[in-house]
């Protein structure tokens, strides 16, 4: 069984490691605690908050919760970047140097971008880096990984394309508009969802079914009803990049499988890699801030720990590609 | 036994040792997070659009079709149908154009969009002007607030310029047949919205507007924003434009270096368009800066070197393009093996 306690470097060589991977674990978890209360709470409730006519969502507990929102976001972005700055040193003591290098370039590069003037060049590198970051990863993984990992990147790559045309033509460069991208890449990013499945090494039991079908109906319900349908496509478009022009069964079944999904891994004590689609999801399809395009590589990155095919023996010849990319013991 | 119990004391004091470290990370990120909060620290930065306000030694006024506006990058802002307050609807304008220049103290804002039709009279019941908003957080500090009319704690300042506005509000005489018993007086007794002050009767072409949250927009006290628009083939131009220094705590202030969240709306009268019926921008930034199109000078032209605008921006641009197609590659020649090991398997 593969679990959390993995995130350890293998031989660690100097305190400072051996320091890193001892706190890497408990970073990582509040991490994604903390990660999924910010999209939960500032990204989903307050933004709904605000449309109920009426709600006073600056005292009481909308209010209180509000705040706390904010709190998580501030709490999340250091955490996300702290995560990241771990992995690269447990990458690097581990001889994973080329995702470790990848990664802290994409450290640095993110913290330029923070210098007014260097933004927009830190755009196209940073997407540059997250698509190499993503390869060496995807190579890495056990097969039947790949190909949620792979369309899923893609899928956040052709959407950060969009953005990045775009910003070009209004930087004054010549407009090369793809209006199809866009499109395209919701249509990817919904076959990632529905392909995670294929990262489970054991068929999901009655109970996964059960919730993904009750996620898969919420969603066809808050996708149908008219003020409801509203708030569920915009919340959508915001936090994911998604424009929503699908039928409603799409994004149920595709967000359905990916409970499954989450709620297998979870069943099956494989934290690591639920909380590597926790992140991922969070990220949202596109570029939206340094913040979420991290974690998206803190979530590529986790996922590339735990692709080790103990259970079902598939990618027996792919242990030694993913050995040979985590820093972490076979658990 | 005494193998078990030993076992059975070293998870328990592994979850003890997980369980305290957790602790001490999360009392770790929360004074961090409450130290940002306090001295408003971003340790990330947004990726969304930035439109760069250019400086400008030449005035361009209010005119929208001052020469100078061809120098200036026009970047496309794609729209889509207000969905999240009654009355739902609108999006038959897919994308506006957004040219903004700051001269002499003043930002110019010029926002562009396709319409085969002059719709600027409102004079009957059944028609509909075109419009266009342009919004900003009241707080440029603020964190973005919510899409369309703020929230209670970030309230929004809208300049919302209108065709029937700019236009003037009919004579009688002009109103032709579109209202039975009228009477061809022109006395103020007649306009009894001038007479009463509404604000869409001043004769100004732009109003600032503020709002909190849904219910709650309304006319500034003070009126400063002034703007112009032209209807000429099938395409709207407006200009906007105030001085950056703020009238008053509601409204924004803007300075060279700041970088500020800004959405747009366009109304198109003639798709009966109006009120929340409209098509709506996520928020995109201003980048107020120092360069002048044409000179690009200090760090903006080094940022503006490597920008997709160049070799080398095209050149990464390129690689992404490649990168994509290769994920793609790679996924499309593993899946033939991945179905058949899922098969196996099961």
């Amino acid at each position: 069984m593969t679990t959390i306690e993995s995130l350890r470097p293998a031989q660690p060589v100097s305190s400072f490691a051996r320091l890193t991977g001892e706190w890497l674990e408990p970073v990582a978890r509040v991490t994604v605690l903390v990660v999924l209360a910010e999209a939960l709470l500032l990204r989903g409730a307050t933004r709904v908050f605000i449309h109920i006519p009426g709600v006073d969502v600056t005292s009481g507990i909308l209010g209180g919760v509000a705040d706390l929102a904010r709190l998580a976001f501030r709490m999340a972005v250091p955490l996300t970047f702290v995560l990241l700055l771990m992995l690269v040193v447990s990458m690097w003591e581990s001889g994973a140097r080329l995702v470790a290098v990848l990664v802290g370039a994409f450290l640095v590069v993110a913290a330029g971008g923070r210098v007014e003037g260097l933004r927009s060049a830190a755009d196209p590198i940073l997407l540059g880096l997250v698509a190499a970051v993503a390869i060496v990863v995807v190579v890495g993984l056990e097969p039947r990984w790949r190909i949620p990992v792979a369309t899923w990147s893609a899928a956040f790559l052709m959407a950060g394309l969009v953005r990045l045309l775009d910003q070009s033509a209004a930087d004054g460069a010549a407009s090369v508009s793809l209006p199809w991208l866009g499109g395209l890449a919701e249509t990817v990013a919904l076959a990632a969802f529905v392909a995670t499945p294929l990262l489970l090494r054991r068929r999901p039991r009655r109970l996964d079914w059960i919730v993904a079908v009750g996620v898969a109906v919420f969603i066809a319900l808050a996708l149908s009803g008219a003020e409801a349908q509203s708030a569920a496509k915009i919340l959508g478009l915001w936090n994911l990049g998604w424009a929503g022009g699908y039928p409603v069964v799409v994004y149920a079944v595709a967000i359905g499988a990916l409970v499954m999904t989450v709620t297998a891994l979870v069943r099956n004590s494989r934290i690591l890699a639920a909380a590597s689609l926790v992140l991922m999801g969070a990220a949202g399809f596109g570029l939206f801030s340094s913040y979420q395009t991290a974690l998206l590589v803190t979530g590529l990155v986790l996922i590339s720990t735990n692709s080790e095919p103990t259970e079902i023996g598939v990618a027996d010849a792919g242990r030694s590609e993913s050995h040979s990319l985590t820093p972490f013991p076979e658990g | 036994m005494a193998a078990g119990s030993l076992q059975g004391r070293a998870v328990t004091g592994a979850n003890a040792t997980m369980s305290r470290r957790m602790l001490v990370v999360a009392v770790l990120a929360l004074a961090v997070g409450l130290l940002t909060q306090v001295f408003a620290l971003d340790l990330a930065y947004p990726q969304t659009l930035s439109v760069t306000v250019w400086a400008s030694a030449e005035d361009p006024g209010v005119d929208p079709d001052w020469s100078g506006w061809e120098a200036v990058p026009s970047a496309p802002v794609p729209l889509t149908a207000q969905q999240i307050a009654t009355p739902l609807g609108g999006g038959s304008t897919p994308a506006l154009a957004v040219q903004t220049v700051h001269t002499d103290g003043d930002l110019v804002v010029r926002v562009s969009w396709s319409d085969t039709t002059e719709d600027n009279s409102t004079a009957r019941a059944e028609l509909f002007a075109d419009a266009v908003a342009v919004q900003f957080p009241a707080d440029p500090r603020s964190s973005v607030p919510a899409i369309c009319m703020g929230q209670a704690d970030a309230a929004v300042n809208i300049w919302h310029w209108r065709a029937d506005s700019q236009v003037g509000a009919p004579t009688l005489p002009e109103l032709g047949d579109g209202y039975v018993d009228r009477y061809a007086d022109t006395s103020e007794t007649y306009y009894p919205a001038a007479a009463s002050d509404n604000p869409f009767a001043s004769g100004a072409a732009v109003q600032s507007l503020i709002a909190g949250s849904f219910g709650t927009l309304s006319p500034m006290d003070e009126q400063t924003v002034v703007g112009e628009g032209r209807h000429s083939g099938d395409e709207w131009a407006v200009v906007l434009r105030r001085a950056f220094a703020a009238p008053s705590a509601e409204h924004p202030q803007f300075e060279v270096g700041q970088e500020i969240d800004v959405a747009f709306a366009v109304w198109d009268g003639s798709s009966d368009e109006r009120n929340g019926i409209k098509s709506v921008s996520q928020f995109v930034r201003f980048s107020i800066s120092e360069a002048t199109v044409d000179g690009r000078s200090g760090a903006v032209a080094v940022a503006r070197s490597l920008a997709p605008n160049t070799t080398v921006g095209y050149i990464v641009v390129g690689l992404i393009s490649g990168v994509v197609v290769a994920l793609l590659l790679v996924a499309l020649i593993w899946f033939g093996f991945v179905i058949k090991a899922f098969v196996d398997n099961d």
